[in-house]
């Protein structure tokens, strides 16, 4: 057992690593690059061990995504995770995953309501008369009403989400419980990721025939009968291709390649 | 030309806004005001951009969908009719093939270039180099930037018929191909989520957000309010015993891709 701890510089440095959430965003992970970037100080810190760190580096490159202002709070309670598992060698890292994904979904979607829709149109409005007449101060006024919260919102998450962090790992130190959470986290994750297939993969057919006249399309027989079946036939695609431990880039070229084609085809569109 | 480097250089600012915390440095309101600075006409700047942002109030990046090029369509827009004095209208309708050819861009960024750079952060991952790591990050972004500010800098300096030549020149099929492709991607990435949390014992759950989602139209922070109703009726009845929660460590096969 080794008592590694974070200190202040990690958090900070997470802190304003995690300005940059939607950065080098991309449709396969997101902001999975971003997430890792503001783990790596406290990875680094943490983990002595070579095979440690590059576990960790894996896990904090999978999927990520979320609403940017919220990425300090999950950062913060992912930081006391990871600390809690290179002071626990029982610790189950599969609940640091669990744990994101099942945040994410939800402050998601308080961060996009509350803050890119509320809080942005609120600032847009009381700038606005300003603006009309042509004012600079409108666009600054605008500015600070949007970032003056949304900043202290970052930094009160690093903090209260490492708080957070510790004193949930502590109440739960025994084994027993542990597993209670992580399968408990990991229901609560796998729900949020089937709702997340649902709507996130796009994927639909413009096959249509005329039977005797009648018109008869394939994809609004797929949505009466089981609507998303295609993104959930696509998915278990995927992880079976996973399982097989077919390489991602391999993967990633058959999706390129299958769309143009499928496409031309007439098959998918 | 000094100008078609400023439009440039207003472009990377609002891009680039992503990494700044995505401050809404991007937004017509703020990067018309740039424009205005830039070309020495700030009160149409401000003005041209409250317009715009009007037009864009709406859209905003939510979850995985992309909105059309706002940054490009309104410094373009706003560049266009303070250089030549005319409407926001006109200005639109010139910068209008100059956001559809962002859009391509964008997806090929999204779609083929950066998740190629990825798999070398992955690559970097494997051999403990987390300099490599940022480097892939930061550059992958700023390259990102960059490119649109080149894009702007071309259709400032060359305007609008020039962008509408090389839009029609990229074929219909490649474009709609990489749509398509956009949509399968997420699965990938979600494929992988489901490798590391699932076992046997839990993987059911997965099909019980998909459904509920894909049925009822749940959305999602509903499906975490009901799994967690799910998770308390599990613990009252006592499913989570020692022996039945074994399965969940079963490590083999989960950290393996």
């Amino acid at each position: 057992m080794n008592s590694n701890k974070l200190t202040q510089k990690e958090l900070r440095s997470g802190f304003w690593r995690s300005f940059a959430t939607s950065h080098a965003w991309h449709f396969e992970r997101q902001q999975h690059m971003a997430f890792c970037y503001s783990m790596i100080p406290a990875i680094k810190k943490l983990y002595p061990n070579k095979e440690d760190r590059i576990a960790a580096y894996k896990r904090h490159l999978e999927f990520y995504n979320c609403q940017a202002t919220m990425h300090p709070l999950i950062f913060g309670i992912s930081a006391a995770m990871e600390e809690e598992n290179a002071n626990n060698e029982k610790f189950d890292t599969s609940s640091i995953s669990s744990m994101k994904v099942a945040l994410m979904g939800p402050l998601a979607g308080i961060g996009d309501s509350l803050i890119a829709g509320t809080l942005r149109i609120i600032a847009t409005g009381i700038a606005a008369g300003l603006c009309a007449a042509g004012s600079l101060a409108g666009p600054l006024l605008f500015l600070a009403i949007y970032n003056i919260p949304t900043i202290a919102m970052r930094f009160y998450g690093v903090k209260y989400g490492y708080q957070f962090g510790n004193q949930l790992i502590t109440k739960i130190a025994d084994s027993d419980v542990m597993n209670k959470i992580t399968t408990a986290l990991g229901i609560v994750g796998l729900m949020v990721i089937g709702a997340m297939c649902a709507t996130n993969i796009g994927v639909t057919t413009p096959i249509a025939f005329n039977i005797s006249g009648v018109a008869f399309s394939l994809q609004e027989t797929f949505d009466s009968i089981f609507p998303r079946l295609l993104p959930l036939l696509t998915i278990g695609i995927f992880y079976k291709l996973n399982k097989n431990h077919v390489n991602v880039l391999k993967q990633i070229v058959i999706i390129m390649v299958a769309g143009v084609a499928l496409g031309a085809l007439g098959i998918l569109g | 030309m000094l100008q078609a480097l400023l439009v440039g250089l207003i472009v990377f600012i609002g891009k680039a806004d992503y990494f700044v915390g995505t401050a809404n440095l991007g937004r017509p309101l703020v990067l018309g005001a740039l424009v205005g600075i830039a070309l020495g006409d700030v009160k149409t700047g401000v003005m041209l951009g409250f317009e715009l942002e009007l037009v864009f109030m709406g859209m905003q990046a939510i979850g995985a969908s992309i909105p059309p090029d706002m940054i490009i369509g309104s410094v373009l827009g706003t560049a266009f009719a303070i250089s030549t004095g005319s409407g926001v209208e006109t200005a639109i309708t010139i910068a209008m093939p100059a956001a559809m050819l962002s859009a391509v861009v964008v997806n090929l960024f999204y779609g083929v270039i950066t998740p190629l750079m990825a798999k070398m952060a992955d690559k970097y991952a494997e051999q403990d180099n987390e300099k490599g790591i940022e480097l892939i990050f930061l550059s992958n972004g700023f390259l990102f930037d960059i490119s649109f500010a080149v894009i702007a800098f071309v259709c400032f300096l060359f305007g609008g018929d020039a962008v509408s030549g090389l839009l029609n020149a990229i074929p219909g099929w490649l474009t709609s191909g990489i749509g398509i492709a956009a949509g399968i991607l997420p699965a990938v990435g979600f494929a992988q989520l489901i490798s590391m949390i699932a076992n046997k014992e839990i993987a059911v759950f997965f099909f019980f957000g998909f459904l509920l989602s894909a049925y009822l139209g749940i959305p999602v922070l509903g499906i975490v309010c009901f799994s967690i109703v799910l998770v308390g009726i599990l613990m009252m009845s006592h499913q989570f015993t020692p022996s039945n929660v074994k399965a969940v460590s079963g490590k083999d096969d989960e950290n393996e891709f």
